[in-house]
């Protein structure tokens, strides 16, 4: 085995990853609770200048009713309780609840409270609230960022609410239906200047089909799967769970690439492109660098999927 | 209630804090770049490098917590601004006695 995980994360180390997601988070989660809710809605409001939030279907909102139908019940002073909660990490039933769910199912509670925070339902942001200076200078930072980025700050902010799932001890994660592949007639082929490689190919492919059975055929048993600021998942069992649970409906668009000759057979492959989340659909388009090392049947050892520091990054392909 | 306390404040007295205020910012960033320049200059292993970065974490919080220019808060944050030797009472001449008075004794608290 001339790789091994930790090798192959260093595969085109002139990646530049968006470092500002990351610190951003840092300094988000240093503020209180009533200022980092505060905080999302004011960049919810300021994205909604620009974009259009797709709302979640029904179909993945059903695991979240009942919880929602508890909170809708709620008097305000309780329903603020409940949110204050949800950005602690407290530990009560809702807060572990909320932590056995996808981040789809995370992100559609969240809208679903927003929408209901306007039409006066569930207890909305008080008028006039001001954010501390601290507060102030984190939107500050997330207004400058790229949308791309934006979006990923916000996702990861909701999507650490709520009791620490690593707590919980044993627990049934809850997802979203998975939705069937797109028939073969409906499947548009991406083309990729520079690259030729099958798998690679296939894999942006299939992934676009929400084929994640198929997909998953092209890793080797014990290939791995880094998802963007995340630990590679490493097995098949878990990169298929991580499909099924977080790339369902994305739309990837890659542009170019490159492909070397590694170690021992190996083959190194590098994309950038964009890729759309069906959230935001074509409004914002997320600048991803994919890394491959590809081993010498030509099935998937590794994949990082990087979000790129800037658009420039799409441009840079070399080792 | 904001613009209440906004009225307070007469476009001179303004003029001052802003001043002021800006002085004490620029005092405070290059003394702190010249801290990080002579920090960094000294890493030789990867925890001097950690600290640096926990140094930055926290003097960026701190900064952007302390730096809040809302007349609602400026007479506690010139307060410390004194306190923490960035700003001289001397500089706030001009302001009203009372908010001279209210400032220094907070900066002795």
């Amino acid at each position: 085995m001339p790789f091994t995980i930790d090798s192959a994360r260093g595969i085109f180390p002139n990646t530049l990853s968006a470092d500002a997601v990351p610190a951003t988070i840092a300094r988000f989660n240093q503020l209180k609770a009533e200022d980092r809710l505060a905080l999302i809605w004011f960049s919810y409001l300021e994205m909604g200048k620009t974009i259009t939030v797709a709302a979640p279907g029904a179909a993945n909102m059903q695991f979240a009713e009942n919880t929602l139908g508890e909170i809708r019940q709620m008097d305000f002073k309780q329903q603020s309780q409940v949110m204050c909660d949800l950005a602690n990490g407290t530990d009560t039933p809702i807060c572990r609840t909320y932590a056995t769910w996808t981040p789809n199912i995370k992100l559609g509670f969240w809208y679903r409270l927003g929408e209901w925070m306007e039409q006066g339902i569930v207890a909305p942001i008080p008028e006039g609230y001001e954010l501390s200076a601290n507060a102030n200078a984190v939107l500050d930072a997330i207004k400058g960022l790229d949308s791309g980025q934006q979006i990923t700050v916000l996702r990861n902010a909701v999507v650490d609410m709520g009791y620490d799932s690593n707590k919980l001890g044993d627990f049934t994660r809850v997802s979203e239906p998975v939705v069937p592949p797109k028939e073969v007639g409906q499947r548009i082929q991406v083309k990729i200047e520079g690259v030729t490689d099958a798998t690679v190919i296939s894999y942006m492919n299939l992934l676009n089909a929400n084929d994640f059975d198929e997909l998953i055929k092209l890793f080797v048993a014990d290939g791995a799967l880094q998802p963007p600021f995340q630990k590679p998942i490493i097995g098949k069992e878990g990169v298929l769970r991580f499909f099924k649970e977080e790339c369902q409906n994305l739309k990837l668009i890659p542009e170019r690439g490159v492909s070397e000759p590694a170690d021992d057979g190996y083959t190194q492959v590098k994309v950038t492109g964009k890729v759309q989340t069906p959230w935001f659909g074509g409004n914002v388009g997320m600048n991803i660098a994919w890394r491959f090392l590809l081993n010498p049947e030509n099935k998937i050892f590794f994949v990082a999927i990087d979000l790129l520091a800037s658009p420039k990054e799409l441009l840079n392909l070399v080792r | 209630m904001i613009q209440v306390i906004e009225i307070e404040w007469s476009q001179t007295e303004k003029q001052i804090a802003r001043q002021a205020f800006d002085k004490a910012y620029d005092r405070e960033i290059r003394a702190l770049i010249k801290e990080v320049q002579q920090q960094a200059s000294q890493i030789t292993e990867l925890e001097n490098l950690w600290l640096l970065h926990d140094f930055l974490s926290a003097r960026r919080h701190e900064i952007d917590g302390k730096y809040d220019y809302r007349y609602s808060s400026l007479i506690f944050v010139f307060a410390l601004l004194i306190k923490e030797g960035w700003l001289h009472k001397d500089e706030l001449e001009g302001l009203n006695p009372d908010k001279r008075a209210k400032v220094a004794a907070l900066s002795r608290m």
